[in-house]
């Protein structure tokens, strides 16, 4: 389809009939100022297209001129398959009219007119009337927030565009059943599964999984338990056979009939053995007997000798003794000469020690006296010097101290200063003259100039006195000054400071006196006076003995000589006693050797007296021995074994005591059995596994089954999305090649993703990156939105559907570079379309190059 | 002689467990209540005797609730005797102490029959028991009952547990001579282990379990009640219902042209469904809308039913081009529709993404269709 002409009959401004045309193929422009009627010309096309002849609504209404009117009328000449339509629809209240011709002809009036139409309009891919509607500066892909109405008339342009193309696009995608069917298995998944394919907390296949890791635990558990049960059931029937064995009484009773029979044994056999010890100490006897014999005949024989050698000891003995008793007495003889001899020489020795006594006591007499004198002495100039100290400390004290010294001292010179001061500043008076003139009671020397001190008088003799005033010099500080040197020297009561030097230097003599003293003292009693008094009080007063005497020297010889004899007579004692000692054993022992002697030839002659008189029979004893030794190995030979009787006997009392502690071991096991098999039973162990076996089974056929439900869906929800997916790439494919060398014009490599939901572009793809459209600038959008409308009605060209593309100041927002640019593509897109371009930018779009058109009257 | 008249009962598994099933504890009280059921076919019968031939518990060691409970009903049906033979399940060697505790607690009219030997059951009939002493057994335990000698005109009544031929329902080794009547001279030969009541010869018989277990037998439980006229007579043996459940395995074989539902419909069992354990196997092949809308029509009556199952897995789907149409005659859907499809009939790929394959076009399909 398309547009060769087009007329206007009162619609807004253009009261009287206008024309466009003839409109060629290809780019064709009605390049008008503002107001001059172009927006016009596109709303009265849209109502010859899509308005109703009967219709005479707001929108037809909107298009009267401002003057009124009570019709409107538009008019356009089609080209449809190389053949030429005019058709003409006329508004107005009550009832409009609706005109075709072809090749001159009426074709079809009034609904057979809409009927064409809609039969034009309806093409899938022909859309409205086969046209392309682009409202002025509406062409941006997305809505223009800041103009609600421009939005809503935006969005209309767009569905008006789009609409031609909604209805294949529901074909090929599915359109909303596809969305349902998406949408219904992606919540149903979405139940099942997280976004990243999870089992999804409280879902039923997680639930699944859990029912069944809760049931695989508990079988595990129950199995462990039942296990354990029926091996307790097994140890009970364990037990209760052995205890059946053990406690069957023929069994008891042939137990209790082998031990008997094994103790019974066991005692013969004990009975025997006694008598195997009796047999064997007869035949201990008889031995015996018959070796006593043998030994008593070997001790006759030796008794005899014995005695014989006993009677010469005897003799010899007695020799011994007498002589050894001899030699006794005469040692102690010798030993009492001995000690007589050491008993005086030992008092002689005293006497002399006593003379030497004697004489060391006189000298120590002698020798305490004299010291006695000499602390005597000492202590007597200790005392006069500590008298003396204390004289001369008690003259110090009367003395003024240093400190009182120099203290007035100090008082002296502050004095001299004042007065130096008072000097200093006073006037002078010199008296020239003779007489006894005087200045404060003092002569005052002729020619010599005086300081006059404030108060001053001046006595003339004989004529009066004269007092001085000095203004100004008080001579206060002096005063006070002389006062307080005046009471300090009251205070020790010395008249002037001469008297108080030489009092200080009397205090000083007294101290040096007091020091010397001291020390004499010290030298004399280091410790104290009371110390040399307590050492002399100490020292005994002795009495020298009288001087009959020889001296020391000579008693201490004597007493030497004395000691020394003493000491040898002593010795010689000593000597004499070891001899009677050694004699009076000697004796002794001669004494014991004649009683032994006398004791062995005693006991040979009793022991040979003991001897039986008569000889044993020794050839009787040996036939009893050997009488003894046949019965002994007889019987022994009939022994039975005892210590095999006694260990069958113990074995048989062990194994009837263990049986005892068995039958108890088992009776507790039993009951022990009993109790955890009844808690078992009362569990319902095998019931509980077998339900869990059960249930284990079929929470695996559950998960299963959740699980091939969710395969199921995730293979549903795959097949719907790439099926999707293909039909997309088949929708917007070609419009998509259509576009390709459009936005090439532009940018590199540039390529659009595409909304299903608006069937739009949303986002330019350039060099890598996605910038969604709306981030781009309003001059981007405007040119792409621009390509895009293009495109489809390239596509639609292709399709064998030419529809006229009428753009109103579509490129409003581009600059004069991009300007050009789309008028290239305007240019490549045009080929064998026909579109429009309205626009009001007369010296923008002097550059496109297309043919002018013009509102012609009629 | 007075006409013998016994039950015949065996496999009550006591103390079974049913986690899988949503019902579990109805099908546990059931089980728990069939012992009244059986006190109650025994009066009616006139029978003064129960034998239990074999698997009265389910476990060897049942819970303590369970055999002292089941031991108290039997107890208190004061006239009945109940006689207990142990089983496979319950075993000699690993229930001893169950079977020691029921012995030990002394009722008169529950006689544990753990030796082989003839027991009298009354003065003119005596009892040849069979135990079973282990779980997996080898030899046939019914062997010592042929020389058994039993007084002259006495009948002689066989019980034993354990599977005849390979059929058996578990772990039971032992293989019993079928014949065991013609040569013990037994007048009946009551026999447990096989969970439906099943006819071997006019003297030996299955009592099947009174209350089923499990679906490989269908309807409910039943006992026999058995009467001998006298020695040489054959037993007259009439089942009694005493099953609570209605077990039913119901096969559902289709083809393309069926209507699924309907087909569906039709193989149901009649009866109360509340108490009707049902699992449908479905069999052959149908197009896929008919196996979606019949997955959508059993999960409809599931609630019905005590259990109600619908196994498909041998089902196939035949996706027809209608079938894919129904999903998207073209576009996105339409080619998802037809890459599942393709899928699920890939013999390259493996069993289960086949099958994962064809369930995600059943679910496909059912989206597209709702």
């Amino acid at each position: 389809m398309k547009l060769r002409r087009i007329r206007l009959e009162n619609v807004r401004r253009f009261v009287d009939p206008v024309e466009i045309g003839p409109l060629g193929d290809g780019v064709s422009l009605l390049c008008e100022p503002n107001e001059a009627g172009k927006s016009t010309l596109f709303d009265a096309l849209h109502a010859l297209f899509f308005q109703q002849y009967k219709s005479f609504g707001k929108e037809l209404q909107a298009l009267l001129p401002q003057a009124g009117g009570r019709s409107l009328a538009v008019e356009c000449v089609l080209e449809i398959d190389g053949l030429p339509f005019r058709l003409r629809k006329q508004w107005q209240r009550g009832g409009g009219k609706a005109q075709l011709w072809r090749d001159g002809a009426l074709l079809h009036q009034d609904e057979a007119v809409e009927d064409w139409l809609r039969a034009r309009m309806s093409g899938a891919l022909g859309g409205p009337g086969g046209l392309l509607w682009v409202r002025q500066g509406r062409v941006r892909v997305d809505v223009d927030k800041r103009d609600k109405g421009l939005a809503a008339e935006e969005t209309a342009a767009r569905r008006d565009l789009l609409t031609a193309v909604s209805g294949a696009l529901d074909d090929v995608t599915g359109g909303e059943r596809m969305d349902r069917a998406l949408r219904v298995v992606g919540e149903d998944l979405g139940r099942l599964e997280t976004a990243t394919g999870k089992a999804k907390a409280g879902g039923a296949w997680a639930a699944a999984e859990a029912e069944l890791a809760g049931w695989e635990a508990r079988e595990a558990d129950l199995r462990g338990e039942v296990e354990t049960f029926r091996a307790e059931l097994d140890e009970m029937q364990r037990v209760r056979k052995a205890l059946a064995r053990l406690e069957d009484p023929e069994a008891e009773a042939a137990r209790r009939v082998d031990l008997a029979q094994a103790t019974e044994a066991w005692e013969a056999a004990r009975r025997h053995a006694d008598r195997v010890d009796m047999a064997a100490g007869a035949e201990r006897m008889a031995r015996h007997a018959r070796d006593a014999a043998r030994e008593a005949l070997v001790r006759a024989e030796a008794a005899r000798e014995a005695t014989k050698v006993a009677e010469v000891a005897e003799g010899l003995a007695l020799e011994a003794d007498d002589s050894a008793r001899d030699g006794a007495e005469r040692a102690g003889r010798a030993l009492a000469e001995a000690e007589a001899a050491a008993k005086a020489d030992r008092e002689a020795a005293r006497q002399a020690e006593e003379l030497l006594r004697a004489v060391r006591r006189h000298a120590e007499a002698e020798a305490a006296a004299e010291r006695r004198a000499r602390l005597s002495e000492q202590i007597a100039r200790a005392q006069a010097a500590e008298a003396a100290r204390i004289a001369a400390a008690g003259r110090a004290g009367r003395g003024p101290d240093d400190r009182t010294v120099a203290r007035i001292e100090e008082l002296l010179r502050a004095r001299d200063r004042q007065q130096s001061m008072r000097d200093a500043a006073a006037p002078s008076v010199t008296f020239e003259g003779e007489g006894a003139v005087t200045l404060g009671g003092a002569a005052l020397v002729p020619g010599r100039a005086v300081p006059l001190p404030a108060g001053g008088e001046i006595g003339l003799p004989g004529l009066g006195r004269l007092r001085v005033s000095v203004p100004g010099a008080s001579g206060a500080a002096l005063d006070a000054a002389e006062r307080a040197l005046r009471e300090a020297l009251d205070a020790g009561g010395w008249a002037e400071m001469a008297a108080l030097r030489a009092a200080a230097q009397d205090r000083a003599a007294a101290l040096a006196e007091a020091e010397a003293q001291r020390r004499t003292r010290e030298a004399l009693a280091p410790e104290g006076i009371p110390a040399l008094q307590e050492a002399l009080a100490a020292l005994p007063e002795v009495v020298p003995e009288t001087d009959d005497l020889p001296d020391a020297g000579e008693a201490e010889a004597q007493a030497g000589a004395a000691r020394a004899q003493a000491d040898r007579s002593a010795e010689a004692a000593a000597e004499a006693a070891k001899a009677a000692e050694a004699a009076r054993i000697a004796a002794a022992e001669a004494a014991a050797d004649l009683r032994a002697a006398r004791e062995r030839r005693a006991t040979a002659l009793r022991s040979l007296e003991a001897l039986p008189q008569e000889a044993p029979d020794l050839s009787a004893l040996a036939s009893a021995l050997a009488e003894a030794e046949a019965a002994h190995a007889a019987l022994r030979a009939e022994a039975p074994d005892l210590d095999a009787l006694a260990a069958r006997r113990d074995r048989l009392t062990a194994v009837d005591a263990q049986t005892r502690r068995e039958i108890g071991t088992l009776r507790e096991a039993r009951a022990r059995l009993r109790e955890r098999i009844e808690r078992g039973s009362d569990e319902g162990l095998e019931e509980r596994l077998a339900e869990a076996e059960t249930r284990l089974g079929e929470a695996r056929a559950a998960l299963d089954r959740v699980l091939f439900e969710r395969d199921t869906l995730r293979r549903l929800r795959d097949a719907l999305e790439a099926a999707r997916a293909e039909a997309r790439e088949a929708y917007f494919g070609p419009v998509a090649r259509e576009l390709a060398p459009l936005l090439a014009d532009l940018w590199e490599e540039a390529e659009l993703d595409w909304s299903e939901d608006t069937l739009l572009p949303t986002a330019l793809r350039r060099r890598g990156t996605t910038e969604p459209l709306d981030i781009l600038s309003g001059g981007t959008q405007e040119q792409i939105a621009f390509l895009v409308r293009l495109a489809f009605a390239r596509l639609l060209a292709r399709a064998g559907r030419p529809a006229p593309l009428i753009l109103d100041d579509a490129l409003v927002y581009s600059d004069d570079d991009r300007i050009e640019k789309m008028f290239n593509a305007l240019h490549r897109a045009a080929g064998d379309l026909q579109i429009v371009v309205l626009s009001c930018r007369q010296r923008a779009f002097s550059e496109l190059g297309a043919p002018q058109l013009r509102f012609e009257p009629v | 002689m007075a006409p013998l008249r016994f039950l015949h009962t065996a496999d009550l598994h006591l103390g079974k467990s049913f986690g899988g099933y949503a019902e579990a504890d109805r099908l546990r009280v059931a089980r728990r209540e069939v012992l009244g059921r059986l006190v109650a076919a025994a009066r009616a019968f006139g029978a003064t005797e129960i034998l239990v031939a074999g698997d009265l518990f389910e476990t060897p060691n049942p819970a303590a609730a369970t055999w002292r409970q089941a031991l108290a009903v039997m107890a208190e049906a004061e006239e009945l005797t109940w006689w207990l033979l142990p089983g496979n399940h319950d075993n000699l060697r690993e229930g001893r102490a169950t079977w020691d505790g029921i012995a030990e607690r002394g009722h008169a009219n529950v006689r544990v029959l753990d030796a082989p030997g003839p027991v009298a059951l009354r003065d003119d009939a005596v009892l040849m028991p069979a135990p079973v002493a282990t779980r997996h057994g080898v030899d046939d335990p019914t062997a010592w009952m042929d020389g058994c000698p039993t007084a002259e005109g006495a009948l002689r009544i066989g019980l034993a547990h354990g599977p005849v031929r390979a059929f058996g329902e578990g772990e039971a080794g032992d293989v019993l001579a079928p014949d065991r009547d013609r040569r013990a001279g037994l007048d009946y030969l009551a026999l447990g282990d096989w969970h439906g009541m099943i006819e071997l010869s006019e003297r030996v018989r299955y009592s099947g379990a009174p209350e089923r277990t499990d679906f490989r037998h269908d309807g409910p439980g039943v006992c026999l009640a058995v009467e001998i006229a006298g020695p040489g007579a054959l037993p007259v043996v009439t089942p009694v219902v005493t099953g609570a459940f209605d077990w039913r395995r119901v096969g559902l074989d289709l083809v393309p042209q069926d209507d699924a539902c309907a087909r569906l419909d039709a193989v149901l069992p009649g009866g109360a469904r509340r108490d009707a354990m049902v699992q449908v196997e479905a069999r052959g092949r149908v197009p896929l809308r008919e196996a979606s809308a019949l997955a959508a029509h059993a999960a409809a009556l599931a609630p019905d039913f005590a259990h109600f199952e619908l196994r498909d897995g041998g089902l196939g789907t035949e996706v027809e081009a209608v079938d894919l149409d129904a999903i998207a005659p073209s576009g996105a859907l339409r080619r998802a529709g037809d890459g599942l499809a393709t899928a699920a009939g890939d013999a390259a790929l493996s069993e289960r993404d086949r099958a994962v394959a064809a369930a995600a076009l059943r679910r496909l399909h059912a989206l597209a269709v709702e």
